[in-house]
């Protein structure tokens, strides 16, 4: 089904059912969608924690699956090559231990009326255009 | 209970992002980086999904407990600029792979081979920072460790 030709309506259902989540998320179980926090719980989370984050990984890892199953093409995306994405997975995940950064959880705390969380977007921000600028800058070796 | 709840929120974001093409790394760079036109899809996408996350808090009320039970995770466990400053190096990472662990998974979700050696390095990236500060295994006050 295309409402918009340009595909605009998946992009507005997708959005909502993002934040669908996020907010469901939180306030059922009073948990942020802090994705690299609860990859991190797998490597010693407190008794419960570590179970949760299984659910919720498995149900995001499901997820093309199904969307596949009811009709709706899904498309692998081109990447970054793999010299990038050792280092950025690196950065992501010192990051999440150092400070316990996430996209996902500063969503969360926007939606928590956070003004911090709203800062801290706005710093992870600042550093993805720092990486890309850096990148186009001198190689453009990643992904265009 | 919980656990489902956990398991029908990933679904629910994992469908979003697959449907909304958010999954896409090329995303990032097309919105940072303008070219002949401005692709706004990562930035729609994203105020889509604060409204309506700000909807669902507002709707159902947001205390310091769950509703489920439990406590509310607070929003940032480190203090001082740890927070800032992780929030720049996680970006730097974003900016490198124009993936996020969210979105990486997904795309892991496709078998895509890419996002499982993003995802690999963050896992590694955490045992290295674990090692570094000899508290492999310990989770108590680590920030975002409830997750």
């Amino acid at each position: 089904m295309e409402i918009f030709e340009n595909g605009i309506d998946k992009l507005l259902l997708g959005g909502i059912l993002i934040g669908v989540a996020v907010g469901l998320l939180t306030v059922l179980t009073g948990r942020a969608m802090n994705a690299s926090g609860m990859i991190g719980s797998l490597l010693g989370g407190a008794e419960g924690v570590a179970a949760t984050s299984i659910a919720f990984i498995g149900g995001i890892l499901v997820a093309p699956l199904i969307i596949t199953k009811l009709g709706f093409p899904v498309q692998l995306a081109a990447e970054a090559d793999w010299p990038f994405l050792v280092a950025g997975g690196l950065f992501v995940g010192i990051a999440a231990r150092f400070g316990g950064a996430s996209l996902g959880g500063t969503l969360t705390g926007m939606a928590r009326r956070s003004g911090q969380a709203a800062v801290l977007f706005g710093a992870i921000m600042v550093g993805a255009a720092i990486a890309v600028y850096l990148q186009r800058a001198f190689s453009g070796g990643g992904i265009t | 209970m919980i656990r489902l709840v956990a398991l029908g929120c990933g679904l629910l974001c994992g469908a979003g992002i697959v449907l909304s093409g958010l999954h896409d790394p090329a995303l990032l760079h097309s919105f940072l980086m303008p070219q002949a036109s401005w692709a706004y899809s990562l930035g729609l996408g994203l105020l889509v999904a604060i409204i309506a996350a700000s909807l669902v808090v507002t709707i159902a009320g947001h205390g310091n407990t769950a509703l489920l039970g439990g406590e509310v995770d607070p929003l940032h466990r480190a203090k001082g600029w740890k927070p800032l400053l992780s929030a720049v190096l996680f970006g730097l990472g974003w900016g490198l792979t124009g993936y996020i662990p969210l979105t990486a998974m997904v795309a892991a979700g496709m078998f895509s081979p890419g996002a499982s050696i993003f995802l690999g390095s963050v896992l590694g990236g955490m045992i290295v920072f674990d090692l570094l500060n000899g508290d492999i295994g310990r989770t108590n006050g680590r920030p975002g460790s409830r997750g």
